[in-house]
């Protein structure tokens, strides 16, 4: 077996949860795939490229996908195949509001995380 | 569910199986040819796979059924102008690709368009075919 293999099967499964996702909230909000492309600042031909999971999508284009087609916390766990949780956390450690390394944020499910550096989380529960 | 070849008694052949056989990287090959054949294998199979997964139905834009046409079929971009198109069918616990055939995006000449539908009318050939001998041999290959 080629040793890219999974890197490149990992690359085509997201692709393809990716294009799914975006085609059902296209078609959950009626809009056709050049109305997208028209309110993202991109092509008919992209957007059906990326239904396909023909393309690599880059982040600026994700995000502004994600903006139109009110993409949540849940869509992106579900194509990156992560918990939810971890989504929610990166997001929120993204935001302006949070500048310093180690710091609490307080999560939808009522949880309280701590971050600790890369990918070390620990929940109230973890603690309890 | 799993996925199958077609295999055509008459001619003894599996025609995706044998389309797909042109994408295997040979020793001469350079970088960039192994890996753009790489890329697309990976692709199609990660489609397949998501395919079987979902028991052949029509899911987003990745299989789609074909309107004057009893199968599906699985679109897949090879370059920025050429596309592949896999056609298969739902049989039991079966999902039996059919046939694979190149569409070009510039197919406005007559010429395309006929190469196009007789592709269709092969595949439907090939459903046809499968249907009617399914019982009686065995016209399929494990799709590995």
């Amino acid at each position: 077996m080629n040793k890219n293999y999974p890197l490149l099967a990992k690359a085509a499964e997201e692709r393809i949860r990716l294009a799914v996702e975006v085609f059902n909230a296209r078609e959950k909000l009626h809009l056709s795939q050049q109305v997208l492309a028209k309110a993202i600042g991109t092509t008919q031909k992209v957007i059906s490229r990326i239904e396909n999971g023909d393309v690599n999508v880059g982040m600026a284009l994700v995000g502004r996908i994600s903006e139109k087609l009110k993409f949540d916390s849940e869509t992106f766990a579900r194509i990156f195949q992560r918990p939810a949780i971890w989504t929610s956390v990166d997001y929120a450690l993204q935001s302006s509001e949070i500048k310093t390394d180690k710091r609490e944020v307080n999560y939808i499910n009522e949880s309280l995380i701590t971050y600790k550096g890369e990918e070390q989380y620990e929940t109230c529960l973890d603690r309890a | 569910m799993k996925a199958v070849y077609y295999f055509d008694p008459f001619y003894q052949y599996c025609p995706v199986k044998k389309y797909l056989s042109q994408y295997k990287s040979n020793p001469q090959d350079s970088v960039g040819q192994r890996t753009k054949k790489e890329n697309l294998l990976v692709s199609i199979r990660s489609k397949i796979d998501f395919v079987v997964l979902n028991q052949g139905r029509q899911v987003g834009s990745i299989s789609k059924g074909l309107k004057e046409y009893s199968f599906f079929e699985i679109r897949t971009r090879k370059d920025q102008d050429v596309l592949i198109r896999i056609f298969y069918i739902r049989d039991c616990d079966k999902i039996v690709f059919l046939n694979a055939i190149e569409k070009s995006d510039k197919d406005n000449r007559k010429k395309d368009k006929r190469d196009m539908g007789a592709g269709l009318e092969k595949t439907e050939k090939y459903q046809n075919t499968y249907n009617k001998y399914k019982n009686t041999q065995k016209c399929y290959e494990e799709y590995i």
